[in-house]
């Protein structure tokens, strides 16, 4: 007996509600403000023909909207391929009564998490939601405290990227916030835990959204996030871009793409890159873009923190995660959003076995009442612990400057890089030569007759005797000094050699960073 | 009552202050602190092939009086590269800032004209102090 007909007819035709989400004439509205919808979203985030989705046919159950059907509950989730690699993802689709987050909706998307947990595979959520179904009352809240449990569950275990494609606001703001990385459009998008209506009611301030909740204002300000995107489909095309450089879980290593020879070519403009007058400060922009595969740098919070910088590359094939001081602001030094911005970098490369590379220019950190005020001691101290407790192959490159606690922040041999190469320009003393002389001479230059131009001399002689890389090479402390030209190659042949590093240390729940 | 523009810690407050004959000023209110608009943020990725990505962040919107040039960190003046009445680019070098012996350049966060300049070569600046106004 042949199937009859009328059970396919109902098959497609629920299929066809559902992938209708809250309507054609809905969907239709976000096309013309250039929005794409949930589904479009992600046939743009994955391989075209790839996505498996997983619960289509789910509905609300919320008491009192019975009548009512809610396709999918508001949101689209399932597995689909990214670079021929799977990963999940959920969409939630703001036409269905807002994106509102009902209990079903929330179990959709703790079932889509576990299966990424079991599975090994990265996360991609995509937020464009009202926030709680306010129907539901209590189960709409257990249902963000269910999907924060798993983001927690899930962190260093996969990779979890959100795009805050909508409105995320107040407890919904917590997921993407427990995820790795952030992405924002800068249409339609605003994220915050109290809008301009509530901060003004609760404290008579007026707060425009463009100075908290927009994409410019967290990638800048607060720097919540890490990458702008100018609309959904930018967006998605960062989210893969990172996935190309990131492993599907915490037990790979990352798509390293290991040519069978590796190429050694002297860069002799990389010797241009550093400026001949030593208070002119050199642009690492250029050192990294010199340095990397094709030049290509995906820079991660770029307009946050400037002074140092951080973001995923290849060299000679091999992924690894760039950390470098950039002298052209607040001379490369080290304050509290730059070493909370380093040390949240660091800790993910380390969960997901990315090589380090650290580019050091580093006068200090930064001095100023603000600072110690704001609690550099605490925030700087995260770098110091980010590096000592990864165990990733770790190389570090000292191009100028290294001072003081900052160079131990910046991954000295002490803290376990396993190498370090020095540019002849690198000076690596415990200060800078003018203030060392001021204490090492103090009465020498007392006594002296004309103490500025003896001043100058010790100077001098300081910088030869103790601010070159050869002090520190001659104890040991540096692996080789090397020219500028040689950058690239030295450190191509020295992560060839480090990606069979083994490093276990004694089990424990986890290290205490101070936070 | 004259209104001033005073920064501190990097926040702008409007202040009124009335000059009472001979005397010193007296009255003092902060406002709700004004801030100074957040610099543009740039586009992180790599542009995807086919889409034009090239598109200039929404100018923030400006502050009364002009855009105030804040430094960034404690140092010394360095050396001012620009006259008032000067039309300046956006990027465009304004001063260089002497600190923790490195030069530190200060760039225009907006295409502009240099209003007025608040400080000289050679003075100690903080961090948060405005140094160049631009209209």
């Amino acid at each position: 007996m042949a199937l009859r007909n009328e059970l396919l007819d109902e098959l497609l035709a629920r299929r066809k509600e559902a992938s209708e989400g809250g309507g054609l004439e809905k969907l239709e509205k976000r096309r013309l403000k250039g929005l794409l919808n949930a589904r479009e979203r992600l046939d743009e985030l994955y391989d075209a023909g790839s996505f498996q989705e997983s619960g289509m046919h789910v509905n609300h159950d919320t008491t009192g909207m019975e009548g009512k059907h809610l396709p999918g509950d508001g949101v689209v989730t399932g597995i689909g391929n990214v670079g021929g690699r799977p990963i999940a993802a959920f969409s939630q689709d703001f036409t269905v009564s807002g994106g509102s987050l009902g209990r079903m909706h929330s179990q959709k998307i703790c079932d889509m998490m576990e299966t990424a947990a079991n599975l090994g595979i990265p996360v991609v959520a995509i937020n464009d939601s009202g926030g709680a179904r306010i129907q539901e009352g209590v189960h709409s809240l257990s249902g963000y405290g269910r999907v924060f449990f798993r983001n927690v569950q899930l962190s260093g275990l996969v990779p979890q990227i959100a795009i805050i494609a909508g409105p995320c606001a107040g407890g919904a703001a917590y997921s993407p916030a427990l995820m790795d990385f952030l992405i924002m459009t800068r249409k339609g998008a605003q994220m915050f835990i109290c809008g301009p209506d509530v901060i003004k009611a609760a404290t008579g301030q007026e707060a425009p959204i463009e100075l908290f909740g927009t994409a410019d204002a967290h990638a800048s300000v607060s720097g919540n996030i890490h990458f702008v995107a100018d609309d959904d489909r930018q967006a998605l095309d960062i989210a893969r871009k990172l996935l190309s450089y990131l492993p599907l879980n915490n037990m790979q290593d990352p798509p390293h793409r290991i040519p069978d020879e590796i190429s050694l070519i002297s860069d002799e403009g990389m010797n241009e890159v550093v400026p001949a007058e030593i208070k002119t400060p050199l642009d690492v922009a250029k050192v990294i873009a010199r340095m990397v595969d094709g030049g290509e740098f995906l820079e991660v919070q770029r307009d946050f923190a400037k002074n140092i910088v951080v973001g995923f590359a290849r060299i000679e094939g091999m992924v690894i995660g760039i950390v470098a001081n950039q002298p052209m602001v607040k001379a490369g030094t080290l304050d509290v959003d730059s070493s909370d911005k380093g040390a949240r970098f660091i800790r993910f490369c380390n969960a997901f076995n990315v090589p380090i590379v650290s580019l050091v220019d580093i006068p200090g950190f930064m001095p100023g009442l603000a600072q110690e005020r704001g609690g550099i001691i605490r925030h700087g101290a995260k770098m110091l612990f980010s590096y000592a407790a990864a165990t990733v192959p770790k190389i570090t490159v000292i191009l100028r400057k290294a001072y003081g606690g900052a160079y131990l922040a910046m991954c000295s041999k002490d803290m376990g890089a396993d190498v370090v190469y020095a540019w002849p320009t690198a000076e690596i003393a415990v200060m800078g030569a003018e203030g060392a002389v001021q204490v090492v001479y103090k009465r020498e230059l007392e006594a002296a007759a004309d103490p500025k131009a003896r001043a100058a001399e010790l100077i001098d002689q300081y910088r030869r005797d103790f601010a070159s890389p050869y002090q520190a090479a001659e104890h040991g402390m540096i692996t080789d000094v090397i020219a500028p030209s040689e950058t690239r190659n030295k450190v191509a042949m020295a992560l060839r050699v480090l990606l069979t590093k083994r490093l276990t240390r004694p089990p424990k729940k986890h290290g205490l960073i101070p936070l | 009552m004259k209104m001033l523009k005073i920064t501190l810690q990097g926040k702008m407050y409007e202040v009124g202050v009335e000059v009472i004959d001979g005397a010193a000023p007296v009255a003092y209110a902060p406002a709700a602190p004004v801030y100074a608009a957040p610099a543009p943020a740039v586009v992180v990725a790599p542009p995807p092939a086919p889409a034009p990505v090239a598109v200039a962040a929404p100018a923030p919107a400006p502050v009364a009086g002009g855009h105030a040039v804040i430094s960034p960190m404690p140092g010394l003046v360095f050396k001012i590269g620009v006259i008032i009445g000067q039309q300046v680019a956006q990027d465009q070098e304004l001063l260089v800032l002497e600190a923790m012996k490195m030069e530190s350049p200060v760039y225009a966060p907006y295409a502009g004209t240099v209003a007025s300049i608040l400080v000289k070569q050679g003075d100690a600046v903080s961090e948060g102090q405005v140094l160049i106004q631009l209209s």
